[in-house]
């Protein structure tokens, strides 16, 4: 097995429908050449997967992570093996070829998020990586509207209802890129969330199309109360960003925007609707009123002894 | 809802002991539990606001000079938290299995102790509110093997490597019965912990191993060349499930094909109780995970949490040591 880099059209012509929307080139472009891709050779010629990450400096160390909006690492692999004794040697190999070839990056601290397809981290530990569960919450959307409001928290329900009462309305793709852009970084600003603003700007003014993502836009008054943005294809809808006007103190505003997201989402024809990570208190008690299922994925993280030293301190949780 | 730790003496006891008959509890029951020294073993009950048992776990603790220790029972594949759950709704269900989770890591943590290490069985998947407690959730793994397919589909499973082992034990005229002597198969397992370096905690295994003689919830198979036994397994049968806790061989005379062979029919018995899986407990040693792998089970991850004091773990980490 031979692991080398490749680029953006080589990756997504293989990844397909493993890795989505995620691995779609146009995604992918958001991050230019800050992105390293890595194909998995079966042999010279023969492509059979692949993974992606970045690697970035600070205070004179490399870190190697996830791009900033990605939720996984990409990671997808072809196994021609039928015989699940066979299928789990082929798996055991292409994860132990992976880690290898992390290690051999020496980076200062790796933080890599695996797809929640990927169970098999078990090289990582032996690696001596701590190997940590991450979680998100999806929505099955292949059940009636009926069904899917009916798993609703009741409170959840009562304050949707209460805002459409309020005459909050909602619209899709109703403000330009630029408005949702600034909107955005004004109401993620005041709260502790992250924000890379050059991987944001890609995402909503390259990237999203009507054929990969959608804005919706909870209004009042014309007065702009709230927005989320989704990216999807053909299986899952992503809800990758929220953020709602604090001053306009009107309740029920996201949750009002995430009923109607599920609904846009069932009606593109996504089976999924995946709320993107939930390891935030507040955030996961918010995306589980909305009944979904808790759906575990895996993380791996590394860090010289000094640094997990601190870390030990600092990220009890992750060291 | 509360946690309450129960000892034979508390009011909770009987309750609790008709709760673990009730919903067939092995590991809880008292036969497992009394494998364990009485003051190194923790039975907690779950109780609802009517002060009704709901659920349970237990946990083993140990002092090591200033340090206290709190860790997963040797041998127990995990702390064995069973509840029920009574929500009808999708949303009631993940909030109370949060609740219940979030209770477990708040006794955890007001417990004070230096050193908590503990497994959660594989059913229990949200790991979050430990997370939020500072707690390190970690991954682990077992292989599961699914006994619902046919004789045939099992054997075709296997790697090939293990066919032509069992094959070559067959041809070399091993026979493989089943035993309820105690001290045959703690003669065979010991040698294997040994060598592994783990034969630690031996008066739990033999406690262990005398279940055989009653022949409740547990199954051994010996492998005999010659009439002399090469090889063991030990498994435990719970509602659902044949768990294989431990197993050995006869260095001095093995044969290639003694272990793999008293695990195929440790297998094949689990399949002939009507159990839905055969669980191999465990498979994160390289060597023992490559062994179990070509079983044909499918690899399935189960959370383990710990929390370290700050101070210990430095000291663990520098003197690279394992206190398990």
């Amino acid at each position: 097995m031979i692991l080398k880099p490749i680029n953006i059209q080589e990756y997504s012509e293989k990844s397909g429908p493993a890795t989505g929307v995620f691995g779609s080139r146009k995604w992918l472009s958001v991050y230019g050449d800050s992105l390293t891709i890595i194909g998995i050779f079966k042999d010279e010629h023969q492509l059979i997967g692949g993974f992606y990450f970045m690697k970035t400096k600070k205070y004179g160390f490399t870190f190697l992570k996830l791009p900033p909006y990605t939720p996984h690492c990409g990671l997808f692999f072809v196994s021609e093996s039928k015989n699940n004794s066979s299928v789990n040697n082929f798996s055991k190999e292409v994860m132990s070829e992976i880690c290898g070839f992390l290690s051999g990056q020496k980076s200062a601290l790796l933080i890599l998020a695996f797809p929640f397809y990927i169970k098999d981290l078990q090289p990582f530990i032996w690696d001596k990586y701590k190997v940590v569960p991450n979680y998100t919450y999806q929505v099955d959307l292949t059940q009636s509207m009926e069904v899917i409001k009916g798993n609703f928290d009741s409170k959840n329900r009562n304050v949707i209802n209460k805002a459409i009462k309020e005459e909050v309305s909602v619209s899709e793709n109703s403000i330009s890129k630029q408005q949702l852009y600034d909107f955005f970084v004004g109401s993620l600003g005041s709260t502790d969330a992250n924000i890379y603003e050059k991987e944001l700007r890609n995402i909503l003014l390259n990237f999203s199309d009507n054929t990969n993502s959608f804005s919706l836009e909870a209004e009042k008054d014309s007065q702009l109360l709230g927005a989320v943005f989704c990216i999807y294809d053909q299986k899952t809808c992503y809800y990758l960003l929220g953020g709602v006007n604090k001053q306009a103190r009107v309740a029920g505003v996201n949750n009002l925007l995430v009923q109607r997201s599920i609904e846009k989402a069932r009606d593109l024809g996504c089976s999924v609707f995946d709320f993107e990570g939930s390891m935030l208190k507040g955030v996961e008690k918010f995306f589980r009123s909305f009944g979904p299922e808790l759906v575990p994925y895996y993380t791996v993280n590394k860090a010289k002894l000094p640094i997990e030293i601190i870390l030990k301190f600092k990220k009890r949780e992750l060291f | 809802m509360k946690i309450e730790s129960v000892d034979k003496n508390s009011g909770v006891y009987s309750k609790l002991q008709a709760f673990i008959e009730k919903h067939g509890l092995v590991f809880n029951g008292a036969a497992w539990v009394n494998n364990y020294p009485e003051r190194q073993i923790t039975q907690c009950a779950i109780l609802n606001n009517n002060n009704d048992v709901i659920g349970c776990f237990f946990y083993f603790s140990f002092k090591k000079s200033v340090f206290k220790f709190i860790i997963t029972p040797p041998f127990s594949p995990d702390i064995g938290l069973f509840y029920v759950n009574p929500s009808e709704s999708v949303v009631g269900k993940n909030s109370f299995n949060k609740e219940v989770v979030q209770q477990l890591a708040q006794y955890f943590d007001d417990l004070n102790v230096h050193y908590i290490n503990i497994n959660l069985p594989k059913e229990v998947t949200d790991t979050q509110p430990f997370t939020w407690n500072k707690f390190l959730s970690r991954n682990r793994y077992s292989y599961l093997l699914a006994l619902k397919g046919t004789e045939e589909d099992l054997w075709n499973n296997l790697a090939s490597e293990k066919r032509k082992s069992i094959n070559k034990a067959i041809k070399d005229g091993l026979v493989i019965t089943e035993t309820s002597d105690p001290e045959l198969a703690y003669s065979l397992i010991i040698q294997s912990l040994s060598r592994n370096f783990i034969a630690k905690n031996l008066s739990i295994i033999k406690n262990i191993l005398a279940s055989l003689a009653a022949k409740t919830n547990t199954f051994s198979f010996v492998a005999y060349q010659d009439k002399l036994p090469v090889g063991a397994t030990f498994c435990v049968v719970t509602k659902s499930k044949a768990v294989y806790i431990f197993g050995g061989f006869n260095f001095e005379n093995k044969h290639h094909g003694a272990g793999v062979s008293c695990m195929w029919q440790s297998i094949l018995k689990a399949k002939a109780l009507g159990l839905e899986y055969f669980d191999f407990e465990g498979s994160m040693n390289p060597a023992i995970e490559r062994y179990f792998r070509e079983f044909g089970g499918e690899l399935t991850p189960y959370f383990n949490v710990q929390k370290i004091s700050p101070f210990l773990n430095i000291l663990l980490k520098i003197k690279r040591h394992n206190p398990l």
